[in-house]
Parts: structure tokens; sequence; C-alpha cells
């Protein structure tokens, strides 16, 4: 993965903090984004990273807290406001226009000619698979089509930070790696502000992550440092069903030396192991001969859900 | 330039909301229909009952039996626009009254007779009671009411040949005397149907809030002045095409252009544009069609009832502006506007003639667009 913490601060957020009444939606939240990387907000729905966004966009006002962009304060400034591109989570598109009128206007309302206007958005529906619908209205296109305009939208006025507000949501798998592809392409003059609820976009995508919950930024590394928090060794996962009217938690007392490091999901046993391949002889054996039958076996190494489970004791989606 | 890229944009989007856009340009052409409809197959007729209480004339001779006689006048001449119900007692007639089967009673007193010999051998008599019974709010029984006294006064002069006090010369100003009821109602229908493009306007101008793009705008570096002028100006041409549509069916269904042509064409594109920056009140309250249409029926309302569109207005007014009246009413732009269409295609009044009005509808305009921007922009754009 790309490293920038040797290059410049673009973004600087310090106590940033925004409340709706006794709800505190951000609390203190205190961080750098460098240029050039891929910034990712992990965390569940509700946990504050579009509110957290809104703020150093300068569409919300913070209750307190200074977002300083390259430097100077933000505050409400438009001209500020201006060097970014947002794709938010819901997809915002003029129905009656096509997807180049829409991209032009857009361009023109950021003071673009409208040749430059409309060479950037001729150049982005093609990066985005969107070439074939350069003069569809935006109303007769599919979900993933709207998503991926969604997409060109932030991007057509060239803006020099970008914001991506769960950018693969509702797309195919095939478009899904367009996005990302067209993502780690923008790394090369942008700073992307990537936020999502999908630990494997997060990991794929980001040169950074910040974990955040309940309006708290808990954790901020890269993907790889952040995994080796969670734990040294691989994840098993033992998916069981229970005979003879036992219940699952007995399972955990048949595992030896290996309890300490399980926990019980549902219907499945997590436990971290080195070496765990040559493990799952003996740990079969000894649920079999307890009276549990084992329906499935996973084995994996460590996720970003593993390190946000570790931090909350919950899973990203619960 | 953003303005023209706003303006392209809502150009755009207008003729592609085909049915949206053929609705607000063909209402008022389609009410003009419906009233020329109207009054070319309704001729009024009002319906005047005469109960007849003349006991008639007394003498050795003759019984001349004037009452008999004012009737079957009355019945001759039903192409005056009444139409003759003799009834036998006051009962009868205040049943027909109360169910408005009737406009109007006139009783023919029990001394007409008496009256009317005495006045034709030249002595001096006491004035007879012609006595009217009606529901006096009703306009009908006010018209019934002025033909009938008219024709009544009429009658007694010519068959007792006593010289009226004064001659009655009526003269109608400008075409007045000429304009059908279709025709004079025109200048209001135009006036209505621009008020109508007030809602069709808000809807416009909340599209970027109902359909969340506004966060798009608020982003970029469009002002509000930019967004909502361009909307506005798009509004306005359409505006424009509705009136013209309007004009267009009333002249194709009979309606004399009289007057400055290019002074109304002027008051009405200025009504227009007051409307319109009206309409930015309306959208700065909203966040969605619907609730335009809610917010939006209230000064909908107001400005269709109470700024003599449909009806007429006589409000005392508060004080005067260079003899110009200032009232309530004055605050709505339509007033001025029915007040200076009704000068201009009625009374043939030239550009001074109007100029107070104009000046009116120039203000208004001026105030609903600075502070219809100014509510949009804190509601909408920050």
């Amino acid at each position: 993965m790309h490293s920038n913490h040797k290059n410049t601060v673009v973004i600087s957020v310090s106590g940033l903090t925004k409340r709706y009444g006794d709800l505190v939606a951000v609390a203190d939240l205190n961080l750098e984004i460098y240029k050039g990387e891929i910034f990712g907000f992990l965390g569940p729905n509700g946990a504050g990273k579009s509110t957290s966004i809104n703020m150093i966009c300068g569409l919300l006002r913070p209750d307190a807290g200074e977002i300083l962009i390259n430097g100077t304060s933000a505050g409400r400034e438009i001209k500020l406001r201006n060097r970014f591109g947002l794709c938010p989570q819901e997809i915002i598109v003029w129905p009656r226009l096509t997807c180049l009128e829409q991209l032009c206007f857009i361009g023109e309302m950021y003071d673009m000619s409208a040749q430059d206007a409309k060479r950037s958005g001729v150049s982005l529906l093609e990066q985005l698979g969107l070439a074939a619908k350069t003069h569809a209205l935006a109303g007769t296109l599919s979900g993933g089509m709207k998503r991926r305009l969604n997409i060109c939208l932030a991007l057509v006025h060239d803006p020099k930070v970008v914001v991506l507000d769960e950018p693969e949501a509702g797309l195919d798998p095939q478009s899904r790696i367009m996005v990302r592809d067209f993502i780690r392409s923008l790394r090369k003059n942008k700073t992307v502000i990537l936020t999502t609820h999908n630990m494997d976009e997060a990991d794929r995508l980001s040169d950074r992550v910040a974990i955040i919950d309940n309006g708290r930024l808990l954790l901020t590394d890269t993907p790889e440092n952040l995994k080796k928090t969670a734990g040294i060794g691989d994840v098993l996962e033992i998916s069981l069903l229970s005979q003879h009217g036992k219940a699952l938690q007995e399972a955990l007392q048949h595992l030896g030396d290996m309890s300490a490091n399980a926990i019980l999901h549902g219907e499945c046993i997590r436990l971290r192991e080195k070496n765990a391949i040559e493990r799952i002889p003996l740990l079969t054996s000894r649920l079999q001969e307890a009276g549990f039958s084992i329906t499935e076996i996973n084995m994996r190494s460590n996720t970003l859900e593993d390190v946000f489970i570790q931090l909350t004791g919950k899973r990203l989606r619960e | 330039m953003r303005l023209g890229g706003v303006i392209r944009k809502s150009l755009k989007e207008q003729y592609r909301s085909f049915w949206l856009l053929l609705l607000t340009v063909i209402t008022a052409p389609f009410f003009v229909l419906v009233y020329n409809l109207i009054t070319q197959s309704y001729a009024p007729v009002y319906d005047i009952m005469v109960l007849n209480q003349d006991e008639g004339v007394i003498s050795a001779t003759a019984m001349p039996a004037w009452g008999d006689s004012l009737i079957r006048a009355l019945y001759i001449q039903e192409s005056k626009g009444w139409k003759i119900i003799q009834v036998k007692n006051r009962e009868e007639a205040a049943a027909k009254l109360k169910s408005r089967k009737a406009d109007l009673l006139m009783i023919i007193p029990d001394n007409f007779s008496n009256s009317m010999s005495g006045l034709r051998d030249g002595k001096p008599m006491r004035p007879f009671d012609l006595e009217f019974l009606g529901n006096i709010t009703d306009i009908n029984y006010m018209v019934s009411a002025i033909l009938s006294y008219s024709f009544v006064s009429d009658f007694v002069t010519e068959k007792t040949g006593i010289k009226p006090a004064f001659n009655f010369i009526e003269t109608p100003l400008g075409s007045s005397g000429q304009l059908s009821d279709f025709e004079m109602a025109v200048p209001g229908l135009v006036i209505f149907s621009i008020i109508m493009l007030m809602l069709t306007a808000s809807v416009a101008m909340i599209a970027e809030v109902e359909n969340k793009t506004m966060l798009r705008l608020k982003l970029s570096r469009v002002k509000t002045l930019e967004l909502m002028g361009g909307i506005t100006l798009v509004q306005i041409l359409v505006g424009f095409l509705s009136v013209l549509f309007t004009l267009c069916a009333a002249a194709a269904l009979g309606f004399r252009f009289q007057g400055s042509m290019a002074l109304a064409f002027l008051i009405v594109l200025l009504t227009t544009v007051s409307i319109i920056a009206f309409s930015l009140f309306i959208a700065a309250f909203s966040k969605s069609v619907t609730q335009v249409l809610i917010i939006g029926n209230f000064p909908l309302f107001i400005f269709m009832f109470f700024t003599g569109a449909m009806f007429p207005m006589n409000v005392t007014p508060w004080f005067t502006v260079g003899g110009y009246p200032v009232s309530l009413i004055s605050l709505m732009s339509p007033t001025h506007a029915v007040s200076a269409l009704s000068k201009v295609l009625v009374m043939q009044q030239g550009f001074t003639g109007v100029l107070p009005e104009i000046i009116a509808i120039l203000l208004l305009c001026a105030v609903y667009f600075a502070t219809g921007i100014w509510l949009f922009r804190k509601r909408h754009m920050t």
C-alpha cells in the first residue's frame, strides 16, 4: 500500500464536534489527511462518517473544533468549498438532463469553459463505462449507472480533494472492479476521502483507515498495521449444529487449551491460532466427540472487521 | 457564464417536462374558452313576478284598468331581458322568491288606475306606492329592480303625458358601451392566467431542493441570484407563452383589442415577472412539490379573489401617493395590473394614464425579488 506520511497535510481536523440535541454525532475528531493518499473512514451506519465528511466539506457547521484546508481555516468559505468534489451516498442526478449535459452544467457552475467541461465530461464517462449513455437522460439509467454518474459529477471540475461516500454501494461485481480501479487512479493527482461500512472496500482501496464508532475516532493507521493489532495468527471460524439438546455455549468447554482464544458468535466459534491449519483435526474431533455437528470450517487472515470487533465488541453490520 | 448555464439547463428541463409545460400554458386559454361558452350560451333573463292589486277606476262611463295595461306592456317588452310571471298573492310570490325561482316581485297597488287617471287629467295626486320584494343582496334582484323601475317610470310618463323633471343621458366612456360580457372579462382572465403561474414557478424553483441536487449547487460557485435568476427567466418565458396563448384564444373567440396593445403587453409582462418573483416566497418556505401545493394555495387564493382579477374590489385606501390610492390590496401586484389593463383596454388610456400602476408593479417586483432571493438563500443555500 502507498503511504504518504511524509507528504503535505491537505486537511487537518482538530477537536471537531457536532451535536444534535443530546445526541453527539461526532465527538472531538482529530486527524490529518495527506496529499495524494486514499483515506478511508470505516464504521457502521450511524457512526458519524457522513457527518464528519459534511463538516469537512463545509456543508455542515461544526459545534466545536477547527478544520484547516491546506493550512487555511475552512470556516464556511465558499472558495475552499469549491476545492472538494463530493460523491454523496445518495444518488443525486438531474433526471431530465443527459449524462453529458449535467456534467457540462456542473462544470460551468465551477466556472469551467463549456469546452473544458465537455472534454472532462466525455473523458469521465468513458473511464467509468458510461460512454454509450453520453446522450441518455439520467432518469433512464439503471441504478448502477446512476451511481457511476454520481461519481463523474464529483470529478468533472477536477477538484484536488475528492470525497466518495460509499461509492461501490449498489454496484454489480464488474462495476465494482471498474470503480475501484478508477479510484486508485485518482491517487496520481488528487487526495481521496472514502467513507464506507464495507471493510473489504476500505482494506483494498485505502492507504490509511480511520475507524469510527458512535461519533468517536477509535484508531487510524494503514490497513496492514490495523490488522496486526487484532492479533497474531490465522482466524478459524467453525460453524456448529447442536445435537441432543446441548447448548452451543458448551462447545467452548471442549476446546481445551484453545478455549482461551475462542469466542462464540451465534452458531460460529471463532478462534485465533498460529499454524491454525494443523489444529483443525484436533478441534473437529473434540467437538464431534462432544456431540456437535460441524457444518462449515473457514480459515482466513485478520480483517478490519476483526479490528472493529476487538475495539467495540460488535460487528460492523450490527 | 453561470447564469447562462442555469438558463440553458432550466430550458431543457422545462421542455422535457412536456405535459407539465402543456398544462401550464393551456390552463388559462382553456378558462377563456369555457368562459366564452358560458357567456355565449347564457343571455341573462330576469324572472319578474307581478301581483296586480289594481282596483281600476270607477266611473260612470268606463273602468280603465291601468294595472292590466302595464302588465300587457311588460309582456310585449319581454325581449328587453325579463320574463313576466303573474301571481295571485303575496305568499305564493314570497315562496318563489325564497326558493330562487324568481328574482323580483312587483306589486301594482290598488290605487294605480286612480292615480294614472288623475295624472292624465292634470289633477294633483298623492304618489302611488310601487312595492318591490326580493333578496336585495342578490345581483339579479338589483338588475331586475332597475329594469322594472325604469320601465314603469317610462310607462307612467308616456301614458299620462307628464313631463319628466330631467332628461337622463348616458355616455359610455371609452369602449365600455360596446363590450360584451366576455370582452369585459378578458383582462381579468389574463391576470388570472398570470396568477396561476405562481404554483408552477414555485415547483420549478423547489425541484432542486426536492431532488437534493441543491447539494451539488451549494458546493459549486453558483450564487443564489444566478441560480434563481436563471430559473426565474425561464419561468417568465413560460408565463409569456401562457399569456400569448390566452390572448390568442380570446382573439379567436371574438375579443376585439381596443387601446394600445404594446402598453397592454407591457403591463402583462411586468405582472408576470412580479408573480414569478413572488413564487420565491413559496419556494423559500417549501421543501417539496407537495408543500408548494399546500403552502402556495393560501397566497394563490388571496391573489385570485382580493385583487380584482375575478370580481371588482372596493377598498378604503390607507393613504394616497400623488393621488394614487394605497391600501392593503396594493401589496399585491395583480391589483395594479387589473386597474391598468382596464384603463388601457376599456378606457383607451395611454402610458401616462397607467404610469402609477406601472411604477407600483415595478416596485413590488423589486421588493418580491430582493426579499424572495434572500429568504430562499437563507433557507436552502446555506
